[in-house]
Order: structure tokens, then sequence, then C-alpha cells
């Protein structure tokens, strides 16, 4: 049974977003050459599109669910309603906007929150702390991969009030930890339904799954095309990836965008060609994530120093898509094995021997020369074995592995400059 | 200051009870946090040690593989394990309580090839998923103790157990009761020292002590007008220094929420008709282990927590609470940062120290709480 229709909620920093967005993509498409810079073109164009369509839901007074980026958002595509990416939300202004998510940042320490927790979280709570800006009608949120999840969220959920469902994921990934991970999954659907007033729709939720296993089966393409010296893809590709898998997760964007990429890397291949302008001298792979505040970085570092980022850990999944013949409780099974697999919840909720193992996997199938890990000061559970990966990529690969501790989405903390520097000084070192 | 070898203890890791233990050919599992079943560890005849820093001067071993965004806890514990000093250890439990920890399973297997370790997945919501999830975790723990070391872990050893710490939690709440009186039988610099003393010995042994120390806190002159009644919460504490610190300036510290301290104790199992019903050991080592957490490692648990600490507020006449953080702990930092406003909001004055877990800065520390006892007109 349908709520009776309620008052939008404050979505300003999507209206922000969508505003700045839609001002970067006439300048690119009105000032920059069809053929340049085709992945960013087509981010934008996705993420303009996904943009929208949340702003048209909020404005209809549907619901809005914040999710998390680790965590599969095409289950709420079981209702009509719009699944928010929290950490995306956070870290979109960051890429894209010259202040960043500072005020926001700042809003959350001015609060309390420590200055050390991650900022993938801290830039939403900022924007929750402002009146009127921003909130949602229900989170849904895993216990993984990190204490940040949970110190994070806890916010909402006793501060803002937020109705907030926790789906508690175990550490190992293995039929037992999957089954239980599924059972939450289902548990949660319904709990959200319960708080939005909607019964489940489960072929929204399994076209969403569809559109999903499509991304991910062009993502599988691409990363083998990576693999081709030279890469086809710009270095660009890696955090505009890892915003593109959780924040248009479920949507025909997701599908869109990978689809793209994927002829575009095809065709470079096929030319034996890199990226025009790129002059590869070094294959870079970051075991960890790419620097989301300064997008321009990746591009400096194609451009004025040949070194490409041919593969980091957020642009790599361990596991296949669900099958469009599944029934819902295989989608749920199928959902669950690919939460624990996702990127980064695969290597930090699991044990370490995944983050070891899966670094050397894809050292060697992307061909690296050197290894750059983000040290981010909110990842405590990655910055324990960063030493471990070190060794392990040099004894197994041998390869170099430059670490640079910064936080991915606050410039302050180690400035551009700086992580320009390291690099720079790094790459030296290789040629 | 009470007198007292046991509460001695605090200051070594290998004290003489586990000297003479080790000696008489006896075993040694040390574990990490409140929620691990030590339970199991002493049924199975063994001796469960808490794991500690304390006596960790620098990071100079374990900076080697741990980075400087890790809690300085691990770190120092890290570098005493990498220097031998944890070599009375016959095996190693951890649990997935904080990142920070989590990742010693890992790194006490890779980098300093220790075994038998054992790793137990708790959940960190409460429901009916997770206490079956719990309860399975716990079993598959005591069949993993039994064949890792050969022996056999009865049901009636569980049951034994359970009532030795049963015992041991009353006589600490009787211990921490004393530290409430109006006139405090024991300073929490004591208190934290038994707690820490309590977490590195055989739960029967330590019985026969607190039995002792209560007849000796007994038998001492009460503390009279403190400046300020004090509760501290938040991150680990088992260096008394850091309360010694804090009472210096006149206060006492009458309540805490803290793992090592009260929370390492509160509610398990005290009032036993609470749980007359449940005969099944392994039930009750998930009611102790999993849902009576007061650790912000769990998600949902802050009414839990926050009620705890008004509880305390209200039985031991606190003054003002401090909240203190150990660098680059996330869980307390979120936690300590909601709990202080809701305490704000209701009139209780809060202050909220960031700190290392080795005690460097204590100039630092004497100025803000004297500042803050000036405030609450200590």
């Amino acid at each position: 049974m349908m709520k009776a229709p309620r008052a939008p909620k404050p979505i300003k920093p999507i209206e922000i977003l969508h505003e700045g967005v839609t001002n970067t993509w006439e300048l690119v498409d009105g000032a920059i050459p069809k053929h340049e810079m085709p992945l960013f073109r087509s981010f934008l164009k996705a993420l303009k599109s996904s943009l929208e369509d949340i702003m048209t839901k909020a404005r209809k007074g549907l619901p809005l669910i914040g999710t998390h980026f680790a965590f599969p958002s095409e289950l709420f595509f079981a209702y009509d309603c719009a699944p928010l990416c929290f950490e995306a939300i956070s870290y979109l202004p960051s890429a894209l906007f010259t202040e960043g998510a500072e005020p926001f940042y700042d809003l959350a320490n001015n609060f309390g929150h420590p200055y050390h927790t991650c900022s993938a979280q801290k830039g939403v709570i900022g924007m929750a702390l402002k009146d009127n800006f921003f909130d949602v009608d229900a989170i849904a949120v895993p216990t993984a991969p990190c204490d940040n999840t949970m110190a994070s969220y806890s916010f909402f959920s006793e501060v803002k009030k937020v109705p907030t469902v926790v789906a508690d994921m175990p550490t190992y990934h293995d039929k037992r930890g999957y089954d239980y991970f599924a059972t939450e999954l289902k548990n949660m659907v319904k709990k959200v339904g319960a708080i939005i007033g909607q019964e489940p729709n489960f072929e929204g939720m399994r076209k969403a799954v569809g559109h999903s296993s499509k991304a991910i089966e062009y993502l599988a393409e691409i990363n083998d095309l990576r693999a081709a010296v030279p890469c086809p893809t710009e270095s660009m590709l890696n955090p505009l990836g890892s915003c593109a898998q959780n924040f248009f997760a479920g949507r025909a964007e997701k599908e869109n965008f990978y689809r793209d990429v994927r002829d575009v890397a095809k065709e470079r291949v096929k030319k034996h060609e890199g990226p025009p302008g790129v002059d590869e001298k070094i294959r870079a792979f970051f075991p960890y994530m790419s620097v989301f505040f300064d997008v321009s970085l990746c591009e400096w570092m194609d451009r004025e120093i040949g070194m490409v980022n041919v593969s980091d850990l957020f642009n790599y999944f361990f596991f296949d898509p669900i099958p469009p013949t599944a029934s819902v409780d295989e989608i749920f099974n199928g959902l669950a094995r690919q939460s624990m697999e996702y990127p980064m919840t695969r290597q930090s909720e699991g044990f370490v021997d995944y983050f070891l193992e899966d670094s050397v996997f894809l050292a060697k199938k992307f061909k690296a020369d050197c290894a750059i890990f983000s040290v981010h000061i909110g990842c405590k559970q990655s910055v324990s074995v960063v030493q471990m990966i070190r060794e392990t990529l040099r004894d197994e690969v041998g390869i170099p592995m430059l670490t640079l501790e910064l936080d991915i989405g606050d410039k302050r903390m180690t400035p551009a400059e700086t992580i320009k520097k390291k690099i720079e000084e790094f790459s030296k070192t290789l040629l | 200051m009470l007198k007292s070898e046991f509460i001695e203890f605090a200051k070594e890791l290998k004290n003489p009870h586990v000297a003479s233990w080790k000696a008489h050919g006896g075993k040694v599992v040390g574990f990490y946090c409140t929620d691990m079943p030590e339970q199991v560890i002493h049924a199975a005849g063994m001796l469960p040690f808490r794991m500690r820093g304390t006596t960790n001067q620098d990071y100079t071993l374990s900076d080697a593989i741990l980075s400087r965004f890790n809690c300085t806890f691990v770190r120092s514990a890290l570098n005493l394990a990498m220097g031998g000093r944890y070599d009375f250890l016959d095996g190693l439990v951890v649990g997935n309580t904080c990142d920070h920890i989590r990742r010693m399973y890992d790194i006490f297997g890779k980098k300093l090839a220790f075994e038998p370790r054992f790793f137990l997945s708790l959940p960190h919501v409460f429901s009916e998923e997770g206490h079956a999830w719990a309860r399975d975790e716990i079993e598959r723990f005591v069949q993993q103790l039994s064949k890792a070391y050969k022996v056999t872990i009865t049901t009636a050893a569980l049951k034994d157990a359970l009532e030795v710490y049963r015992a041991n939690a009353r006589l600490m709440k009787k211990i921490c009761d004393m530290r409430q009186q109006d006139e405090p039988g024991i300073s929490g610099t004591d208190f934290i020292k038994i707690a820490v003393a309590n977490s590195s010995v055989r739960k029967d042994y330590a019985n026969e002590q607190l039995g002792e120390l209560l007849h000796a806190i007994e038998a001492k002159p009460p503390i009279k007008n403190a400046r300020a009644r004090l509760m501290v919460a938040g991150s680990f504490v088992d260096n008394p220094d850091f309360i010694e610190v804090l009472e210096h300036a006149g206060a006492v510290v009458v309540a805490d929420s803290l793992c090592i301290g009260a929370r390492s104790f509160w509610d398990a199992g005290i009032e036993k008709d609470v749980r007359a019903s449940q005969t099944d050991p392994l039930d009750e080592l998930v009611t102790i282990c999993y849902e009576r957490s007061l650790c912000p490692r769990m998600m949902g648990g802050h009414a839990g927590r926050l009620k705890y600490i008004q509880d305390q507020i209200r039985d031991a006449h606190v003054d003002g609470v401090i909240f203190e953080r150990m660098e680059f702990c996330d869980l307390h930092g979120c936690s300590n940062m909601m709990l202080q406003h809701v305490l704000e909001s209701s009139g209780v004055p809060v202050l909220s120290l960031d700190r290392e877990y080795s005690l460097g800065d204590t100039g630092r520390f004497k100025t803000r709480v004297e500042a803050f006892l000036e405030k609450i007109g200590g």
C-alpha cells in the first residue's frame, strides 16, 4: 500500500552537482573537438542523466534512499524511489568543483567528527548538517568494508534520526558467509519497503540487475583491452569508473557508459594506439584507489610524464554478472556475493590474502611497471597492510611501489602539487 | 593508594602469575577485545590473556609494517610482539572488532608466523540471525581450540568457566560499587589497575585476589573531599597513569565506559536469574559476548551505550564526563561525538580529550583537566 505523498526532501547537493555537470558538459561538448576526451564526455552525459532522474523523482515526492558505495543499489529498484550513493555525493563535488567538498568536511569536523574519519561519508554528514540542504527518507547500508561505514552512518540514524537499515556482513567469503548476507539483503529490502510504504516489484530489481550485469560484462572486456600496450584508456577512467559503478548502479546509464568506454578502447587497441596526446612510458597500477580530489592529476600523469594508471582496485570485479534468467532468490544470492566481492570490500573486509593475491594478479594482468598506493587516512584496514602489499609486489612481480599518504577526497592534507612531486621523483627512478 | 602485589600486575606483561602458570606447563592464549569468549579458553584449561601495549616505549619494529594512521595501541602491542615480549603466548584470538585489531590476525600470521591463531567474526548488528551466527562462531571456536590443543572442552567445563566468570564479574562489580560510593573506597587509578590485572590472569586466581582486595579496600579510609566526580569513556585504556593524571588534579574517577574497565564485566551474567532458563553454555556466551556489547563496533548500539552512561552518571553522582579518543580510533571518535552532544544538551559537563596510547603529553592533559574542573566548579 502506497503512503500518502509527502513534501519533497531537500537535495541541494544534487541540484548543485547537476548545475555544475551541465555547465561542464556544455563546455566540453561545445569547445573541445568531438574526438577528444570521449570517456569524460560519456561520463558527464551519464552523470547528468542520472542526476536529472533523481531530481525528477525527488520533485514527485518519491522516496530517496541513501546507500553505500560498496553495496548493490540495484536492490532498491524494486521500489519507486531514487537510490543515492552517499560516498559519490561526497566525492563528486570533490572531483568536479574547485572548492571541492571541503566546506562540508569542515561542517562535519566542527560538529565533532574526528579529522581522521573517512571523507567519503564526512562530506554528506556536512551536507546534512546544513539547514534544509540535504535529507533522505531512509538509509540502507552494510557493516562493511570499514569502521568508518559503521561509525559515520550511525550519525544519520542517531543524530539526524533517518530510518536506517543495516545489513551485517561477515568476514568470511564462503558459502556460509554469502548465505548469511543474502538473508540480510532480503530482510533489508523488506524493511526499506515498510519504511517507505511500498510493496517490492522484483521486476524493477531484475531490470536494474540487467543493466549492471551488462556493465560487468563490458568492464571485463575493457579490462582485457586495458592490458594492451599502450593502454587504450586514459588514467581518468579510474576515478570516473569508481563513481560510475555505484552512482549509476542499476541504471541504463551504467550500461551505456561502459559500452562507450569499451567501444573507444576496442577501436584504439585495433589501431595499436593509446589515448590522443599520451605517450605511454610507464604503466602504473594502483593497488587501492585513485585520487578523487583532483581528477586533473590523471591528465598530468598521462600527458606530462607519460605514466598511465592502467587500473586501480576499484575498476576490476572479481565476480560474474547475474544471468537474466535468475530467479528472485538467485538474484539476492548473486547480489550478496557481488557485494561481498565488491572492490575494496573483498580486499578490506576479507582476510589479507585477497588483497595480496589480487594485487599480484592485477599487476601482472596489466603488465605494470610499478605500483602507487594511495594510503587514505580513512581506511584503517588497508593502511595496516600497505607494507605487506609492497613486499609482495616486489617479491612476486618485481615492481616497486610508491606510497602516498593522503586524504583522497580532501586536497588540504596532501596537496596535488606534493603528490605530483612524489610521483615525478618516483617516475625518474623507473626510466 | 591500594597496596597489593596483584594490582601491580598492571605494570607488566608477563606477570608472576603468568610466569608461574607457564613454569607449570600451562598454556596462555592472547586475545584482543572484550567481546571475545575468553571463557572458552578458560574452559580448555588455559590462561586467557588480554592483549596490551604495556611497557612499550617506541614503534621501531611495528612501524616497519603498520602506518602512522594506525592507532598507537595496536602499534604498541605489535611492537612488543615483534620484540619477543609476547613470547609467552601459545595462541592468539582476534575478532572483527575494529579495523586496526582485525588486521592483527593477518599480521601475526604473515609477518610473525604466529600459530595457532583463531578468528571470530561476530555480527555488527543485533538480530535473530546475528544471534544464530554468533552462536555458530563460538561453537566453531570451541571446536578449533579443542583441535589445535588436543583438549576436550566439555559442556560441564564451559558451565564451570561461566560460573567462575560470573563470580569474577560479581566481585568486580562490588569493587566498582565501592568506587561509586559518596566517599569512594577506591580511586579510579587503582580500579583500572585491578581491571588490567584481572584481564591478565586465570579468573579463578583473580577471584581469590579480588576477594582479598575487597577486604583491603573496606579496611582502607575512603577518599574524601574530591574536587569532582568524573566518568571516563572512550577508547582502550590499560594505562593507569592516564587515569592518575586526571585524578592528580584532585578529581576522582568514579565510573567508566572503557573496554578493559567496567565494560569488561558489566552485565556479564551477574544477575543469574536473568539467564536461569538458559542451560546451554553456548547460548549464554552469545548473550555475554554479543548481546550485551557496549562497544561502538555495534551499529544500532548507541541507545544502549547512552543509557549505560546516563545510568552511571546517575548512580555514581558524576559531575562531569571525560570522553577520550585515541588518535585514529574512528569508532570511538564518532561514538564520543554523538554521546557528547546528547549529554551536553542535557546539561552534563563534558571534556573531550584526544590522546595517544603512550602517555607523552601529560602537561596538556593536566591543564585541560584543571580547566574542566574549574568549569564544573570542582
